[in-house]
């Protein structure tokens, strides 16, 4: 068996949105409880490890860090395929930050795993003077796509935790589901999709 | 009738009354002889000497008797004649005597005329003399008058001098005046000594001179007064001169090719600013030679005119009175109170506004002009060792104020302006020949706060851009950006300027241009303080360059290496780069301050911020292998092996897979700008750690056994791994997985029993570890145990 494991669950998630959005801040708020005010784009690639629990279990949630410049599309692109959930992030501050979620929302499913699980992200909600971007816009285009939202500050620490949470939660839960569905159904039907073999693979035989 | 009328009239009578009378009776005979022959003696006057003479002989011979017996007989004889002839003539004789007593009552007559006549004389006569004493008197009086008149026309004389002196006095003319007093006690004087006004009028020539050296006095105080008022005016418009004969002389370096080769010495290919060279520059020899055709009067112009007359006319009258040494003394004394009062004040420089200082230093060149022009025009009037003692306190004095004004001041531009000013002063006064050896000394303190200041300044600048910075690769979308960029940048580029297609993207994040502005800005300002006037040439080398190397290494470096801590790779990449180019900088600004050296001396300039940059390079390099190898961690720690699997995967690894992926990603973006050497570096240490990982994960100590199944998925991993490299056509790497691969070449080998045997270890497994090759063994033993039994079977 497997003996260097120290988690029970391996998640997988991504950030997408546009540049300066504050992927990076939420990642760095979430994994490292710190917020840097410099404005540091990340370039290409990016990833952190946190270990959760969640009901019990250590979930180890490797959180990919897309840099949201066009330029890196080609590169970001590849890691939407391995992902078990996506933020899809947006600046309550920045109108076309908020356009663009409908083009990254496609992107999604252009090149993620069927059923991956989707979050809808308004980041820099503590910036009210700023803002234009409703909550309840954010909230509308939530409802459009189908997929839950929540609006969050990095730099404040506001509901950025819990957006992880959530997302890694509902995740763990498709996970459990399939897995159970997956015995009931003697293993067969499965696809080739890594993200979920992976999953079922952790979720299912661990100790 | 006068006496000789009457006296004439006696004689007549006289003679008439002899001749009447008979001669020579009854004497002896001579004396009867001598009385007729008297008595007819033809005249008068001999009958009569005659007679005294026979009267005297008959007198001595005592015959008076006789004669005048014989007088007496001639008397009688002519009696009897007279009385005879009388007789004949009686009535001759009584008309005679009638007539005679007519003629005598005529005589009485006329005599009583003349005693009339005579007495109307007297009382005419006193009359004449009471006249003529009148007169006498009046002649008297009149000479007096004449003399009392010319006495007073002299004494007037004098009085009108003395009065002129006035006049004088009060028209200013001074020196007359005094000429006057002079000729006035000389001359005019000695003249009327006698009487008591001259006197007065000499007892008060001092007085009186007294007041001529007051008027002047007061002329000269006002004069000072004045000169004290138009002093800063004075300064000005010498500092003005002094920057008017700054211009012509750049004019001319610019204008003759001879100065110009000198000047040209130091080309302008830096941006810095280069001061002209030291024997052109303004009061050397040949500028003043060259400026000598331009001629302006400071002390006479459209704007200023100091007359030095009261000062000559006050010297002058001192002079002439004998008291020149005492007016030395005064005026050297009121000169001194004078500059007492220049800087009575304490300076104040409240938000950085310096006007007070040009205001002073005006003040104080404009005295010592006057001082110096004093002394050119006055034949040692004003001592040079009074007049240079009194310009050394002064220095000392404006230094002592200005010190403590400085204080206030925060910004370096203000300092340089107060640089600017004191260079301006320092050149005006040096033509007038003052020493400035204490201002070049106090320059020199000023250039060391300026520095300070400066180095203040400017490490917060480069602090905050620092911080500021993106710390990306720096996109270009312009050429005319592209230039800008590159030409304050220390930068080499790789490609030529119109080979460049863009958009394109530099090495270094924008902080490096940012720097390098502000390090050539920082090299300027240095350079600045030089400019027209400082003599401590090596000061600022020396400071420069230490200064420089101060910011560079504990500022610019230190805040870029206290930024490695971040976990952002994309950021500590840029850091490397941006060392890299700092080092790259660091080597030209070396050169360039070779090139920019104000002082002829000293050979290379080294910086120890290059030997910082490349030390630090190698910090951020390891600091990148180490966030490479945590990323390499945190994927090893998802690997998915099962030791004890029951079929083969078929396919490599996902952690490997996803591995793989971000190296090359973050070769292609993160890393991309990384020199190539380094990538390699990256790429050996980072694929090192992953072999070593993945041969650790067997040698866990919570993996107790494992099974052929997992050998080969090992193999396939690794094989995976080996065709990543492979594609990356760097031989080099090939070996890094040599352990890994014999390794795992042994466990899936069917005859172990060659890695036991020295010389079969040595060719076919010599990467794989001695200790742990036996562990790994042990572990497939006891997990193949089973089928190992089965295939015994």
């Amino acid at each position: 068996m497997a003996g260097n494991r120290n988690y029970d669950f391996l998640i997988k998630l991504l950030l997408i949105g546009d540049s300066g959005v504050g992927k990076s801040c939420c990642l760095l708020r979430f994994s490292e409880d710190s917020f840097t005010p410099s404005f540091i784009t990340t370039i290409g690639i990016d990833f952190k490890i946190r270990t959760i629990e969640l009901d019990g279990k250590r979930v180890k949630l490797q959180i990919w860090d897309t840099a949201g410049q066009e330029r890196f599309r080609t590169i970001t692109t590849a890691y939407y395929r391995g992902a078990m959930g996506i933020l899809l992030v947006y600046d309550v501050t920045d109108e076309r930050s908020f356009d663009n979620i409908r083009t990254w929302f496609s992107n999604v499913e252009q090149h993620a795993t069927e059923g991956v699980n989707k979050i809808l992200i308004g980041n820099k909600c503590d910036w009210e003077e700023k803002r234009v971007v409703s909550t309840e816009r954010g909230q509308q285009l939530a409802d459009e796509l189908g997929i839950p939202f929540m609006e969050v500050s990095a730099k404040s620490n506001i509901n950025v935790e819990k957006a992880f949470f959530n997302l890694a939660a509902d995740i763990k839960k498709r996970i459990m589901d399939t897995t159970r569905a997956e015995e009931k159904a003697g293993g067969a039907g499965n696809t080739v999709d890594p993200g979920r073999e992976n999953g079922g693979g952790m979720g299912g035989k661990c100790c | 009738m006068n006496s000789a009328a009457r006296k004439l009239q006696l004689q007549t009578v006289v003679k008439s009354v002899l001749s009447l009378r008979p001669q020579g009776l009854g004497t002896p005979p001579s004396l009867k002889a001598n009385v007729l022959q008297l008595l007819h003696a033809p005249s008068d006057t001999d009958h009569l000497d005659q007679l005294i003479t026979t009267i005297k002989d008959a007198c001595a011979e005592g015959r008076e008797d006789q004669l005048m017996f014989e007088l007496g007989r001639f008397s009688d004889e002519r009696e009897q004649e007279i009385e005879r002839l009388c007789n004949s003539n009686h009535q001759d004789f009584v008309s005679s005597v009638n007539q005679l007593l007519t003629v005598r009552k005529g005589t009485v007559d006329l005599t009583e005329e003349i005693l009339k006549l005579n007495q109307s004389i007297q009382v005419s006569t006193e009359k004449l003399v009471e006249q003529k004493k009148a007169l006498v008197d009046s002649r008297d009086v009149r000479q007096n008058i004449d003399e009392a008149t010319q006495a007073l026309r002299l004494c007037l004389e004098v009085l009108g001098l003395a009065n002129r002196v006035g006049d004088l006095l009060r028209s200013k003319k001074h020196y007359a005046a005094l000429r006057t007093l002079d000729e006035l006690q000389n001359v005019h004087l000695k003249e009327v000594m006698q009487y008591d006004v001259a006197e007065m009028i000499r007892k008060s020539v001092p007085a009186m001179q007294g007041m001529v050296k007051e008027a002047v006095m007061t002329d000269l105080n006002s004069w000072l007064y004045r000169i004290r008022e138009s002093s800063v005016l004075l300064g000005q418009v010498a500092f003005d001169q002094t920057e008017l004969r700054r211009r012509r002389q750049k004019e001319r370096i610019e204008k003759s090719p001879y100065l110009r080769k000198f000047s040209s010495m130091a080309v302008d290919s830096s941006r810095l600013k280069f001061p002209d060279i030291g024997s052109f520059k303004l009061n050397s020899a040949i500028e003043l030679v060259l400026d000598e055709r331009e001629e302006f009067d400071v002390l006479n112009n459209e704007n200023v005119k100091i007359d030095f007359t009261p000062l000559f006319e006050c010297l002058h009258i001192h002079e002439a009175l004998g008291e020149r040494d005492e007016f030395r003394v005064t005026y050297a004394n009121v000169r001194r109170q004078q500059k007492e009062l220049l800087m009575s004040g304490p300076l104040n420089f409240t938000n950085e506004d310096i006007s007070g200082l040009n205001r002073l230093l005006e003040d104080i060149a404009g005295f010592a002009i006057v001082e110096r022009a004093t002394m050119r025009k006055t034949m040692s009037f004003r001592s040079a060792v009074d007049v240079d003692k009194l310009w050394d306190s002064m220095c000392k004095k404006a230094i002592n104020t200005i010190s403590p004004a400085l204080e206030t001041i925060t910004e370096a531009d203000n300092l340089l302006k107060v640089k600017n000013v004191l260079a301006l002063f320092i050149q005006t006064v040096d033509s007038w020949g003052y020493s400035v050896e204490s201002l070049d000394q106090f320059l020199l303190a000023l250039f060391e706060r300026y520095s300070e200041r400066l180095k203040k300044e400017f490490s917060i600048d480069f602090k905050e851009i620092v911080t500021n910075d993106d710390y990306m690769p720096m996109p270009i979308n312009t050429s005319e950006e592209y230039d800008n960029v590159v030409n304050v940048s220390w930068y080499k580029p790789e490609r030529e300027r119109e080979e460049l297609e863009f958009p394109i993207v530099l090495p270094f994040s924008q902080m490096y241009p940012l720097c390098c502005i502000d390090i050539r800005n920082f090299l300027n300002k240095y350079y600045f303080f030089s400019d027209e006037y400082f003599t401590h040439q090596n000061a600022i080398d020396e400071e420069l360059k230490s200064s420089l190397d101060e910011l560079l290494c504990d500022v610019v470096c230190t805040s870029l290496v206290e930024r490695l801590n971040s976990k952002y790779l994309g950021q500590i990449v840029q850091i490397l780069i941006n060392l890299e180019q700092f080092e790259y900088a660091c080597r030209e600004l070396e050169v360039l301050l070779v090139e920019a050296r104000q002082s002829n001396h000293g050979g290379e300039i080294s910086l120890k911020a290059t030997e910082r940059f490349r030390a630090e390079k190698k910090t951020a390099e390891k600091r990148i292998f180490e966030l490479v190898n945590s990323k390499i961690d945190d994927l090893v720690e998802t690997a998915e092996y099962n030791w004890m699997a029951t079929t083969k995967r078929g396919e490599p690894s996902e952690y490997l897979q996803q591995m793989t992926l971000f190296l090359g990603n973050i070769m292609s973006s993160t890393l991309l700008g990384l020199p190539k050497d380094i990538k390699g570096l990256i790429y050996f240490d980072a694929l090192s750690h992953i072999a070593t990982s993945i041969l650790g994960l067997p040698l866990s100590d919570s993996v107790k056994k494992m099974n052929k199944n997992a050998v080969a998925d090992l193999d396939l991993d690794a094989r995976y791994l080996q065709g990543f490299v492979a594609g990356l056509d760097e031989p080099l790497l090939l070996q890094i997985f040599e352990e890994l691969r014999q390794t795992i070449d042994l466990l899936q080998s069917d005859n172990t029993d060659e890695f036991y045997s020295i010389d079969t270890r040595m060719k076919k497994y010599s990467n794989v570890n001695p200790l742990t090759g036996p562990v790994l063994l042990e572990k497939l033993i006891s997990g193949t145990a089973k089928t190992g039994l089965a295939r015994f079977r």
